[in-house]
């Protein structure tokens, strides 16, 4: 076990566990277990013991390196011998050696006196070559004399490892195959700040710890990578000493200094010794040399040989005329920085040259010139598949190397923090206006209610303020829609559509277009107007004032659901087949074949001859249908049977999330017209239930359902992690707040509005406030009861509970 | 309950409400139109969709006595026919769980 290497990364030793640091090894000797004490005494046993069996130190993070640069050189007795002298102030060493140890290996700039005491100290030993692997583990829990072998015992048991794979010391046998790192036994000659050797450590396997998937050669090459990256040169070359691994060879390093130097001819051959054989590659590879040689000598003014260069290394290659006019044309270019704009380019002394190095790069295999940058892709690589894995996902600020992410279930809101009651009847439908300041909540009472939302300043309480009242349908509302600068207010109620300006709470027009009901109602997102679809099969564009602009012929589905995608470009209608195909021909079969598939698992049976019905509308074929806006074409249409309810489209445009009345819901990619994604869980329920995404990056998926609760899956594996309970009847709506990020609110036929927020802390006894409008009445009042807390049951099968009467938590 | 729900349906022909256009029949549903309501004309279907039914009453008809509940358009209650529940004679038996619409109170809808 390199103890060099973890000290660099903390992170991956403690992640280890203890057991595989000490595991018997079938090797040629034991080579990573402690041998059992020879027969003869070593010499230096005594000694030994003196200093380590007591100073073995408990794990202690800020401590552990410089315990474990104690240990070091540990298994060897003159090693230990040097040791201790480096570690009591004996004034043989200046008294601040362990410490420019630790800064050596903290990257700090190094103290070489350290290394050369040491180098010196084991050139008295006969043998050079060390095991560090015996017993340097401080963090073990066993027996001093595990992990302080004999030393004459140890002598032998490297002896005999080194010795087989040995030839002069130059290759060893944890060589693999297909590298082409050279070997460095000794770097004294390379540097010469540094009198002694540094010898070369080489624990026996090939893995970074015994068991690890990890290709230690790899690893040691990424570091190196890193040190040199951050400009730790010294660092750099003494792992590559210590190791005997080296980050590239020489031609990798002629190739890289050619490229950055310009040195176009070299860097040309140096190609292919790197070993990029294939045509392709090679061509474009050449290309971009020239490229970069072309432009390189426009900048320069060296026009003839600009364009010896074009005619004789660009032009035969046969790219694209366009690109090769766009290069011709640079010649036109009346100076260099005409040049290098007009070519988006950055100049030979701009990053240009890094640039090219890294796109040859991807030529090049990458074991050869290892990517740029490759520990720290590695390593975000990690932290996405964390967070990708954090159930409860709230936080994505919080990440360490040194755990792994995990947002606790605290963050999330799995409480009701505040109940709004105003409405007189079944609350259908709530929905935040963009700002996410301000909620709209619709209901059978035929009336729509804006909330204000505010935080209390510095405080994590909410103030819930009943704001507007807007009367006037004479129906019940069926869907709410605010304009993208949250100005205006549309609402639906049967087949009328008023359209509300906010602020004053009027009502500015009555559109009476559609004949029947309208549940589709969205705003286009630039703000221009808003399209609405009905049950009439009629899909009307308007514009911002309430004036008709378009009127598309009639599409084949009774509109029940409509939604436009946060670009602009698509619109989603969900509906009822208006007139089933009755002859089975080829598409009617194809069809219903894919429906019948998806639905029969869903235990839907489809009509399989569809006639004039008795009224019975459950059994007849629905339809999602994706439509182009901008020329009203329909660009995919998916046959299902079972009411579809209600449709979301995500924020990336992508997807549309579509209520089934059989309980799941369908996440479809809209690009493929396929179904991605399913989230079962729900009863089923014929009611209109609407649901929403959840997250900042939209990766909970939550819906309320008609058995009261609010069902909560994680976007990407479908996993339902959560179901809330506490409404009293079914939930019809849950929408997401885009402002805050743990919060979103719910609404249900026991005509309460809910607001969701993260469990507060147990000695907070603060009270939500419960806000009981009068709204029959005309007055508003604006007083906090004597508030109680309501907490929720978050078991999954609740008993009921009322909201007023839970007790306080 | 989440949204007013009303049936659609489709066949050659459809009657609904005149008021506000719900859908009530097909004209494949229609059995006969020979029939006179409180405002003329009616027609007699086998099967109507959204409508709401009333407490049954005899009534002595032109036909006879019969026990008939009056239905109610479910989107805006407007009496719209009414349904036959018992036919005392036994020639008029044939209306029993048959629905009356009255000409007046519906059109042809889409």
């Amino acid at each position: 076990m390199g103890s060099e290497s973890s000290q660099a990364l903390p992170g991956i030793s403690s992640s280890i566990p203890q057991s595989s640091r000490i595991r018997p090894y079938a090797a040629v000797g034991p080579t990573w277990t402690p041998l059992p004490r020879a027969s003869t005494e070593p010499p230096h046993k005594r000694r030994r013991t003196d200093n380590f069996r007591g100073s073995i130190p408990p794990f202690d993070s800020e401590n552990h390196i410089q315990a474990t640069s104690r240990h070091q050189l540990v298994g060897s007795g003159e090693a230990a011998e040097a040791m201790r002298l480096t570690q009591t102030d004996d004034g043989a060493e200046p008294p601040s050696t362990t410490q420019s140890m630790q800064d050596v290996i903290n990257g700090n700039v190094p103290c070489l006196t350290s290394w050369r005491s040491i180098a010196q100290q084991l050139t008295l030993n006969p043998i050079s070559e060390l095991n560090p692997t015996m017993g340097s583990d401080p963090y073990s829990s066993s027996s001093p004399s595990r992990i302080m072998p004999s030393a004459e015992d140890q002598f032998v048991a490297v002896k005999n490892v080194h010795a087989k794979g040995l030839s002069n010391g130059s290759t060893n046998g944890s060589v693999t195959n297909g590298s082409l790192s050279p070997r460095i036994e000794f770097n004294s000659e390379h540097n010469p700040r540094r009198v002694g050797t540094i010898t070369r450590v080489s624990p026996p396997g090939t893995t970074l710890y015994p068991g690890s998937a990890t290709n230690r050669e790899q690893f040691v090459r990424l570091v190196l990578q890193a040190l040199k990256d951050i400009g730790y040169s010294e660092s750099a070359s003494v792992l590559e000493a210590e190791s005997g691994f080296s980050f590239e060879t020489t031609r990798v390093t002629a190739f890289r200094n050619a490229v950055m130097e310009g040195n176009w001819a070299v860097a040309q051959k140096g190609l292919l010794a790197l070993g990029v054989r294939d045509e392709d590659s090679l061509r474009a590879a050449h290309f971009l040399i020239n490229q970069q040689k072309y432009l390189e000598y426009l900048e320069n003014n060296q026009s003839t040989e600009a364009l010896l260069t074009l005619r004789q290394e660009i032009a035969p290659f046969d790219i694209e005329p366009a690109r090769l006019n766009h290069l011709s044309s640079l010649i036109m270019s009346r100076n260099p920085d005409d040049l290098r704009r007009r070519a988006s380019w950055d100049g030979a002394r701009g990053n240009s040259r890094r640039i090219l190095l890294d796109r040859l790069q991807q030529f090049v295999p990458s074991s050869t010139m290892v990517p740029p940058r490759r520990l720290d892709t590695l390593l975000e690589q990690a932290r996405e598949y964390q967070q990708h894995m954090c159930e409860y996902h709230m936080n994505p600020h919080d990440s360490s190397l040194y755990h792994d992410h995990l947002c606790s279930r605290a963050q999330f809101p799995t409480t009701t923090t505040h109940i709004l009651e105003g409405h007189a009847d079944e609350v259908w439908q709530v929905q935040w206006s963009h700002r996410g300041d301000r909620l709209a909540s619709s209901s059978k009472d035929q009336t729509v209610i804006i909330w204000k939302i505010a935080r209390v300043s510095n405080s994590i309480e909410l103030d819930c303020t009943l704001e507007k009242v807007l009367r006037g349908h004479i129906y019940p509302l069926n869907a709410i829609a605010w304009s993208p600068d949250d100005k205006l207010l549309l609402s639906s109620g049967e087949h009328e559509v008023k359209l509300w300006d906010v602020e004053s709470g009027r009502c500015i027009k009555t559109l009476t277009e559609h004949h029947h009901l309208v549940n589709g109602l969205c705003w286009l997102p630039n703000g221009e107007g808003f399209i609405t679809g009905s049950m009439d099969r009629k899909v009307i564009h308007w514009d911002a004032a309430g004036e008709v602009t378009l009127i598309w012929p009639l599409v084949d589905i009774r509109i029940s659901g409509l939604a436009i995608t946060p670009n602009g470009q698509q619109l989603v209608a969900i509906g009822l087949l208006a007139h089933p195909v009755t002859t089975v021909d080829e598409s009617g079969t194809s069809i219903v074949n894919q429906a019948t598939v998806l639905q029969v698992s869903a235990g839907v049976q489809p009509t399989a001859e569809p006639r004039s019905n008795n009224g019975n509308s459950a059994d007849m074929e629905r339809r999602v249908v994706l439509y182009d806006i901008a020329s009203g074409q329909e660009l995919w249409s998916q046959a299902l049977w079972g009411e579809l309810q209600s449709v979301k489209i995500s924020d990336d445009s992508r997807f549309a999330l579509i209520n089934h009345s059989q309980g799941d819901v369908m996440l479809w990619d809209l690009p493929s017209g396929r179904l991605a994604q399913r989230y079962l869980g729900r009863p089923k329920g014929a009611s209109y239930v609407r649901s929403c995404f959840g997250g900042a990056d939209s990766r909970f998926i939550l819906s309320g359902s008609d058995d009261g609760r609010i069902y909560i899956w994680n976007r990407r594996t479908s996993t339902l992690f959560e179901i809330l309970s506490g409404h009293e009847s079914g939930v019809n709506s849950v929408d997401w707040c885009p402002r805050e990020n743990a919060i979103f609110a719910s609404c249900g036929d026991d005509g309460t509005i809910r607001i969701w927020g993260p469990e507060p802390n147990g000695f907070l006894v603060d009270a939500s406030p419960v806000f009981s409008q009068d709204v029959s009445n005309g007055d508003i009042h604006n007083g906090k009861d004597d508030g109680v807390l309501t907490t929720l049951d978050r078991h999954l099968t609740p008993p009921p509970t009322t909201a007023k009467d839970s007790p306080l938590r | 309950m989440g949204m007013t729900r009303l049936e659609f349906l489709y066949g050659g022909r459809i009657y609904g409400c005149k008021k506000c256009n719900a859908h009530f029949a097909t004209i494949e549903n229609m059995m006969s139109r020979a029939f006179q309501g409180q405002h003329g004309r009616a027609y007699l279907f086998s099967g109507v969709v959204n409508v709401s039914e009333g407490e049954p009453n005899e009534r002595p008809m032109t036909t006879g006595l019969h026990i008939v509940r009056d239905i109610f358009c479910t989107k805006c209650n407007d009496q719209v026919g009414w349904k036959y529940d018992r036919a005392y004679e036994l020639s008029q038996r044939y209306k029993e769980g048959k629905f009356i619409l009255e000409r007046e109170m519906i059109k042809i809808v889409d």
